[in-house]
């Protein structure tokens, strides 16, 4: 693809924590996202997913490496910069869905918007109701955050994530809460935003059938991309086929999820 | 526009309003002890400088009392030896009464004769005070008029009021007839019209009032006063305004109430002092408190604020979230404990009070501004914390 469709382009990204027992979460991770793609990052827990997309969107700072977004270096933005960049060209969907409580699901889908413009324009406020109304939350739009079930507090946060319209929507196991049937309309959602808005999703998932529908896949392990090939068809069948560790480990990883909610 | 901010610093109010009420009602406490000391200290300072100054002139006008100047100018008139003996009686003075009453400076003008001498009744004497007066003038200082408590306040001739406790002494009523003996051997008869109460002894026993004219005629002072004397509106300004009389009169010697009563000036000066010193510590008390309440709060939204931080808000968008509590609470504090403060100089002026209590109106607004402020200022260390806190941490976390 040609180099001005890179919309987000990570370098030598490596991240480190702690001071005196160091944890490495990320090695020298390369990675360029094209505009309007649709990407599954997957990989086993604590193989830095997480700790990738949080650096993508500039909620974390990498130990080393740089993120350009659209060609310009992350690393050299201040912080109100920064700040603006998380607003306007990003969309977070949480691994925990993320509400405020103090706020009805239509206010906090509208809380990006009054960030960037103080007050919600009518027309936003209007988007906003048609984007709870594509979640299947148009009943509920008045309750409270701490009013609402895991699943909706969830569509809530993919309403919010889509209102400021942005370039890029990164989504930690946005259905991870979900029922089935639930997880099939988000991502059939979704889809269909990055279809008709042209919106580049980047989702960590647990899930193979997800994974099946993006059109590209991203594997991490220890830190590391691993596998990075785009998903068509054939080469989908391969990947599944020749990967019964990463299965087994997928598997055990959504228990441990599981018990842990 | 910080609208956002504000917007969620009242949602964290609302949903936290236990908290909220908790505060509010503890900085109005606060506030109610400032407004309601406040109102007392400057009532009771009010009062002490009613009571010294409300029936004393606040400015009199004399003459100098340079004797060389007095025999220089008094000797164009002959009356040398009146004027070394007594040393302050001058003539011209209407011109400067008009002048006073020009400027509009004064809210009292009277020009007085004094003279010495005996009142005699059967037998028995006693020193008095005899006061020259223009009655309607002299009332605007001593009210004469609405402190006579028995016969009427007619001064003609030779009719004269005295004091209540004079008139006990020697069980004089109005109509009764009084010899009183004059520094110059002047003795006359006297009709005593009306007997007044100044609530104060010295005054009640020692002056008599009585016409200026009359007194100018037998004291043999045609023409003459002593001082005038001068009420102003706001009695500290005394020391200023006397000064620029000075400039304007130079001849004449000014004096003022603040030079002649420098240690009642020095006890209600530190009197405000420590009233100050009070107000200053429960402001403080009061700033600590919202403070370390704010400072609870930012932990306990932590979560939100890295919510809103990943959503984009920025540093000192959610560093206002924390100011705008602080002021909310302080001018919510500070309208209850206004509030509160009311109803306790009402109820203390109701059922204990000797003296009564105004509130200032200007001293509640400054109490309340300075309130939010204080509220403000001590959101500044919880509104840094939240502007520091690092997002992924939450995130993390959760």
């Amino acid at each position: 693809m040609p180099e001005k469709n890179i919309l987000l382009e990570a370098k030598g990204i490596g991240k480190t924590y702690g001071q005196a027992i160091k944890t490495i979460a990320l090695k020298d991770v390369n990675l360029q996202i094209q505009k309007n793609e649709f990407i599954t990052l997957i990989g086993p827990s604590g193989c830095g997913k997480t700790t990738l997309a949080n650096i993508l969107g500039a909620l974390d700072q990498p130990t080393s490496g740089t993120i350009y977004y659209k060609g310009s270096a992350l690393a050299k933005m201040k912080d109100n910069q920064l700040a603006e960049f998380r607003n306007q060209h990003v969309g977070f969907i949480f691994q925990f869905h993320f509400l405020l409580k103090e706020f009805t699901a239509l206010e906090n889908v509208l809380i990006p918007t009054w960030i960037k413009h103080q007050l919600a324009p009518a027309k936003k406020v209007k988007r906003a109701k048609e984007l709870l109304e594509l979640v299947g939350l148009k009943d509920r739009m008045y309750n409270r955050g701490n009013k609402l079930s895991g699943g909706q507090q969830q569509r809530v946060a993919v309403a919010r994530s889509l209102i400021n319209e942005p370039d890029l929507i990164l989504a930690d196991e946005p259905t991870g809460n979900l029922d089935s049937s639930n997880t099939d309309q988000i991502f059939g959602l979704l889809k269909k935003i990055n279809q008709e808005m042209e919106t580049t999703f980047l989702i960590i998932t647990h899930e193979r059938h997800i994974a099946a529908k993006s059109n590209r896949i991203v594997e991490m392990l220890d830190g590391e991309v691993i596998k990075d090939f785009p998903n068509q068809g054939e080469e989908d069948k391969q990947w599944l086929s020749l990967a019964p560790e990463y299965c087994k480990l997928c598997q055990q990883d959504q228990k441990k999820t599981v018990n842990l909610r | 526009m910080m609208l956002f901010s504000l917007r969620v610093a009242l949602r964290f109010l609302i949903e936290g309003k236990n908290q909220s009420l908790f505060i509010i009602v503890g900085i109005a406490v606060g506030v109610s002890v400032i407004i309601f000391i406040g109102a007392i200290i400057t009532s009771l300072q009010f009062n002490l400088i009613e009571q010294t100054l409300g029936n004393s002139a606040h400015i009199t006008i004399s003459e100098s009392g340079d004797v060389f100047k007095d025999i220089k100018e008094t000797s164009r008139f002959g009356i040398i030896e009146n004027q070394l003996e007594e040393s302050a009686d001058f003539q011209d003075w209407r011109p400067i009464l008009d002048y006073l009453v020009q400027t509009n400076q004064f809210t009292a003008i009277s020009p007085v004769l004094d003279g010495n001498g005996f009142l005699v009744k059967g037998g028995e004497d006693t020193s008095i005070l005899l006061r020259g007066v223009e009655l309607e003038r002299a009332n605007q200082i001593y009210q004469i008029s609405q402190r006579i408590t028995k016969g009427d306040d007619a001064l003609e001739g030779n009719q004269i009021l005295i004091g209540k406790d004079l008139a006990e002494d020697f069980k004089l009523n109005p109509q009764d007839i009084v010899v009183i003996a004059l520094a110059n051997n002047v003795r006359e008869k006297f009709s005593i019209q009306g007997i007044f109460d100044f609530e104060n002894e010295s005054i009640n026993r020692n002056w008599i009032f009585i016409d200026l004219k009359r007194a100018q005629k037998l004291l043999d002072k045609e023409n003459y006063i002593s001082k005038i004397e001068l009420q102003i509106e706001d009695v500290f300004t005394a020391d200023n305004i006397s000064r620029e009389l000075n400039n304007q009169l130079k001849a004449l010697k000014i004096d003022n109430w603040k030079e002649q009563n420098a240690q009642l000036l020095n006890a209600l000066s530190s009197q405000s002092f420590s009233n100050y010193i009070i107000q200053i510590f429960v402001l403080l008390a009061v700033t600590l408190g919202i403070s370390s309440v704010l400072g609870i709060s930012v932990i306990q939204r932590s979560r939100e604020l890295g919510i809103l931080k990943a959503l984009g808000i920025r540093n000192s968008g959610a560093r206002m979230i924390f100011i705008f509590q602080g002021g909310i609470l302080g001018l919510l504090g500070a309208l209850l404990g206004a509030l509160i403060g009311v109803l306790l100089v009402r109820s203390f002026t109701t059922f204990v009070s000797v003296f009564s209590i105004e509130i200032r109106p200007s001293q509640m607004i400054l109490v309340m501004i300075v309130t939010t402020i204080a509220g403000i200022v001590s959101a500044v260390i919880p509104a840094n914390s939240s502007a520091k806190m690092n997002p992924i941490e939450v995130i993390r976390n959760a």
